[in-house]
Formats: C-alpha cells, structure tokens, sequence
C-alpha cells in the first residue's frame, strides 16, 4: 500500500469531525429549525449513540487490570452499531419527550438540558458499563478488516461521513419538504392554529423529537468509531450550545444552511487549533478560550442582528387552488 | 408547602434509622448550600418575573461576583467584607449592561431568542473569566474559624457541626437578602413597580411606570443577588469559572419548584433543593451499601437527585409547589394542561 499524502489526510480528519457536526445540526434543525423544540440535551442523545456504538463495536474489554471494563465483548459490525445507536437514541428520544414535550419552550429546554447531565452523570459513574471516566478504548472502524494503514483508514472514514451527510441531507429534505414537515413549521409558526385546523400537535413534535434525536445517534456512532473511543465529558453542554451555533449560522430551517453553518463553524474550529502551535506559547494557550468567547460573542451578534443565519429559510409558496 | 415539610421530615426521620443523629448534619448542611440557592434562585426569578426568559447566563454572574471579590480579597489583601461590595457593585453594572445591549434587543422576540444569547453570553463570560483568573481551584482568604459543636455524645465528642463562617454567616447573609427583598418588594415605589412590571407591562407603562428604568434596575438587583450567591458559594465551596454553571441547574429546580417569576416561591425551592441534595446523598450511600443495591459511586448522583425533583415538579406542577394544579383542557382525546391561563393574572 502506498502512502496516502499529508495533505489528503489533513483534509480527512478536517472532514469527519465537520461531518459528524454536519449530520447534528440536520437532526437538530428537524427539531429546532423547523418544530420550535428548543432541544438543550443534544450532548445527551449524541453520547447515548455514541456509547451504544462502542459498546456493540468493541471486541472484548481490555486486560489491563487498571481498566474497570465496560459492557460489550460483542464486536458486531459497524452497520449493526450505526442501527442500534439510531435506535436507542431514538427511544431514549421518545421516552424523554413523552412526558416533557407538552412543556413550554424554555421550560422545555432546562428539563432537556437536566436530563442530558443526568445521562452524563450516569456514563461518568456508571464504570462498571461504559468504563467511566476511564473511556472506552479501542473501538474499531468500518474498514478496519479491509485496511491497516492509518491513512486510508481515515480516507474511508472521510468518505462514509461526507456519504452519511449526503444520506441525511436527502432524507430530511425529502421529510421536511412533504406535507409532514409543513405541518411542523405550522406547529412551529402558530401551535393553535395547526390544532384548531386537525392536526395531531402533539404526535407531530414527537415525531420530530425522536426523528432528530436518530440523528443525533448516528452522529454519535461515526464518532465513537471515528476517534476510536469515547469519555463521557466530551458530551457537555458546550457541544450542546456548538451545535446551536450551527445551526443559527448557518440558518434555521435550511438543510444546505446547517450543512454549511457545520463546515464553516468547524473550520474555525480547526484553524484555530492549528494556530496555536505557531504561535508563542504564553499567546497559544490563551487561543481556547479566546476562540470559545468568540463563539459566545458570535452566538449573540447573530441571534441579535441576523437570527435569520447566512441563508434564509426558503419560502415556499402556493398557488392558492381555484 | 405543608407536604413539602412533611416529605422532609419524614425522609430524615427514614434515614434517622440508618445513621441515627448524624442525619441531622446533612440537613444542616442542606440548608446551608439551600440558603445559597435561595440567594441565586430569587435573583434568578426577579429576572424571570420582568424579562419572561430562562437566562443561562445567571451562573456566569455569580462566578464573576465570586472572582470580583477575589481579586479585593486576595490580590488587593483588603477584607471578605469589601470583596462582596466591590462583587455586588460590579456585577450588578455587568447585569446592567446585559440589559442595555442584548436583551433590551430582544425583548420582542419572545423567550427563545433571549435564552439562546443568554447561552451565548455564558459561554464568552466563562471563557473571559478562564482566561483573566485561569482554570484551576481558588479560595478566599478567611480567618480560620472552628466549627462549632451543635451536640455532643456521651463521651463528650462532637455529632453535630456547623461553622461560624461557612456555616452561620451564610445563614445570616440569606436571611437579610430575603428580608431586604420583602422590603423592597413591598413597601419601596421601585419594588411596586417591579411587582406591576412582572405582572403586566402593558399596564404598567399605561399607568405611567418607566418601565425600561424598573427592568434596569431589576437586572441590577438580579446581578447583586448573583453576586452575593457567588461569593457564599465561592466561601462554602471553592471559586472556578465553571461554579455557577455547574448550580445553574439547581437554581433553575429552585425558581420551577417555587413557581417561575415568584421569588417567594423561589426561596422555597432553593430550601427544597439544597436539602434534597444532601439528604440524598445519604440516601444513596445508603444505597451504595452492599446489601442493599451497591450502586456505584452513589454519591455522586446527588445532583441527579435535584434534577429528578426538577422534571417531577415540571410534570405534575408545571406552576410551581406554591402555584397550584395549573388548568388541564381536554382536547382531541388527550389533556394538554397549561401552568395557568395568560389571561388571567396572578394577584399581587
């Protein structure tokens, strides 16, 4: 096998991660864009896809004695891990929502947010099944049995995340575009008026809560495989708030918008970590936190000035029916 | 409220079984850290009442009060005392300039928009304090004072503590913040105006209150509360950027628990979830025993335990303990219940 050069590398781990953003901010944007369910614990649902994943992934625990072990030992490919992370996500999803989606908008968002700690503080404690803050380790990639070299391992990895965007771009296009998904912007513009004219309210943002949250969990899969393990504080409440940023920048309700509200906001991501190791170290390990109040100062410009986000949601039209 | 007592007292008496007297000194403790939510929580709702949004950014002021006074207390070696003048003066001018530009911008477009630059402002306020003071653990430079025993055993050795400064002075600080409040809410022109703000501010500016000037100066005392929380926490606990991130969650159990916008009902919640935290820490070592479940670390879900209180009181009194049963109308086969009809307001 020859080498595959730096350069493409680069470009792939600058990609899944972008990805992986990308495929949130689609399942978010079903939820927040178009429902008006203001989802604070999409750290939560993406952690539970994530765990699921490695856990049906991982071959067997490790044998080092320092390491509490985990659940799994059933290595199953890469596909069955993708389906049950879906899935669980998706049930968890439904039971959270179920008795919380009746809630008001913000109240909606803090029982969102406690939960999503609450499933945090069940993956941090619990070590005895998903390690602890000990991760889980050595979760393998889909191509593992076909490649050993590194490099193409993170080429294919590329091309399944860009494929899993292109996959969930389509599908939710196609889902939003059809009468179900102008149903929810009609819940999300005026929740009496989408009652009074029959509609379900209810049963509909259910059904976009957990069709969001089964993204979330394929999300979480690619990236349990991707960085090959996973530890519970990378599921904070700031990947909560950075996949809202997505989704505000690049525009609410616009699949291609998220898609490139994700690259965009990422790349910031990767140039500014890039940017630390040239310059001075006293300047360097200030640019973290420099690069998060940006961010939170973004958050706000964007939300005061243009709530909007770089594209508009598309207006759809209809020629009244004579 | 009677229930609230109830539940309470019977669940120390249940693990009075377990621990005997020693009980006694988790609910010490729970009033404590509560008093400190009730600090944090009754800010948190004053600003709830009048702006009508969820602001995640109320963490943030209490660690940039916390900071402010540790700067007074530890670079500039002047007294505890001074620090929190210098915390109250400070964040409330930071709350202050919140309102003038950002939510004052938002305030016509409903509760969401506000919440989302709330998270915004989080964020840049936790990394500026990271980056000014840096991420590791401080402390306050205290007199050291010993704890006072509250009861002894036969052998003359101590059961129960509390501490003159981390312990009663919290107490002390709590109790004239609320009193302060009452005062102010109800016998000032501005706590009128505040009260009639909350309630309606249609009316409130028809009946010739400057309202932008009340919600100026609620986000004020809002900031001072936060301050004030910040420091108690920051003398109790210890001082990080994340500090009042991390009890953002209780405050907001405290302020749902007593009924958004009723800082009333705000200091009851914060009570109930300073005491169920600790209180449950017990629970749950008792069930970490091996006999009985031997759950895992069980101390550390405590903070769940105030999370669970927190979605329990959304879903069966979405209007707060104090708040009644909210109005349930049956539509399409199913009860969708409000926490109150808007039309109606709530007497003063």
């Amino acid at each position: 096998m020859t080498d595959v050069p730096s350069l493409l590398l680069e470009l792939a781990n600058f990609l899944v991660p972008a990805s992986i953003f990308a495929v949130m901010a689609l399942g978010l944007n079903v939820q927040w864009g178009y429902t008006g369910l203001f989802n604070a614990g999409v750290a939560g649902f993406w952690a539970i896809g994530a765990y699921t994943a490695a856990i049906v992934m991982t071959p067997f625990s490790p044998a080092n004695p320092q390491y509490p072990g985990h659940l799994g030992g059933f290595s199953q490919s890469f596909l069955l891990a993708a389906v049950a992370a879906m899935a669980l996500a998706g049930l968890a999803g439904l039971l959270i929502a179920l008795p919380t989606l009746r809630l008001r908008a913000d109240y909606f968002a803090i029982a969102t947010l406690a939960l999503a700690e609450i499933i945090r503080l069940v993956l941090t404690n619990a070590e005895h099944w998903t390690g602890g803050p000990h991760s889980i380790i050595q979760i393998p990639r889909p191509f593992d049995v076909l490649t050993t070299n590194p490099g193409l391992s993170d080429a294919s990895m590329a091309a399944l995340a860009v494929l899993l965007v292109v996959l969930a771009y389509f599908a939710i296009e196609y889902i939003t575009a059809s009468p179900f998904g102008r149903v929810l912007r009609g819940i999300r513009e005026d929740e009496e008026a989408t009652l009074a004219l029959g509609k379900n309210v209810t049963s509909y943002r259910l059904q976009a809560f957990v069709l969001g949250c089964v993204f979330m969990g394929l999300a979480g899969a690619v990236f349990a495989s991707y960085q090959r393990f996973v530890n519970p504080e990378q599921f904070d409440p700031l990947a909560t708030f950075t996949i809202y940023v997505m989704v505000i920048l690049g525009g609410s309700a616009n699949n291609r918008g998220v898609i490139v509200g994700a690259f965009l906001f990422y790349s910031f991501d990767w140039v500014s970590v890039r940017l630390k190791d040239y310059l001075p170290p006293t300047i360097g390990e200030k640019v973290p936190y420099l690069r998060l109040m940006i961010i939170g100062v973004l958050l706000v410009l964007l939300i005061i000035y243009r709530p909007e986000g770089i594209f508009r949601e598309k207006k759809r039209t209809h020629t009244p029916v004579t | 409220m009677i229930a609230v007592i109830l539940i309470i007292a019977s669940a120390t008496a249940g693990l009075g079984f377990v621990y005997g007297v020693t009980v006694l000194q988790f609910l010490i403790n729970g009033v404590v850290v509560g008093s400190i939510y009730v600090v944090g929580a009754t800010g948190l709702s004053l600003i709830f009442g009048i702006r009508k949004f969820a602001n995640f950014a109320h963490g943030e002021l209490m660690a940039f009060g916390a900071y402010m006074a540790w700067v007074v207390n530890t670079i500039w070696l002047l007294d505890i005392l001074a620090g929190f003048v210098f915390a109250i003066l400070t964040t409330a001018l930071l709350a202050m300039a919140l309102e003038l530009f950002v939510f004052r911008k938002l305030a016509d477009k409903g509760p969401v928009s506000a919440l989302v630059a709330s998270i915004g402002i989080t964020i840049f306020l936790q990394n500026l304090i990271s980056l000014m003071f840096g991420t590791s653990d401080q402390v306050y430079n205290l007199r050291v004072a010993l704890n006072y025993v509250l009861l002894q055993d036969s052998n003359g050795v101590g059961v129960l503590f509390i501490n003159p400064i981390k312990g009663v002075a919290t107490l002390v600080v709590a109790a004239a913040l609320i009193l302060f409040l009452h005062l102010l809410l109800t016998r000032t022109t501005l706590g009128k105006a505040m009260r009639a703000t909350a309630d309606n501010p249609d009316l409130a500016r028809a009946s010739g209150i400057q309202t932008r000037n009340v919600v100026l100066w609620t986000w004020a005392i809002g900031g001072a509360m936060a301050a004030i929380a910040g420091v108690l926490l920051g003398i109790v606990q210890v001082i990080r950027p994340a500090m009042g991130f991390n009890v953002l969650l209780f405050l907001f159990a405290a302020v749902i628990i007593g009924g958004l916008g009723s800082p009333y009902g705000a200091m009851l919640g914060g009570l109930i979830v300073g005491i169920a935290g600790d209180l449950s820490t017990a629970f749950l070592a008792w069930l970490g025993r091996p006999g009985v479940l031997g759950l895992e670390q069980p101390q550390a879900y405590s903070q769940a335990a105030a999370f669970a209180i927190l979605i329990l009181v959304l879903l069966f009194r979405p209007n707060g303990l104090a708040g009644g049963r909210g109005v349930a109308i049956r539509a399409q086969g199913r009860w969708l219940r409000f926490p109150r009809l808007p039309w109606r307001s709530r007497g003063a």
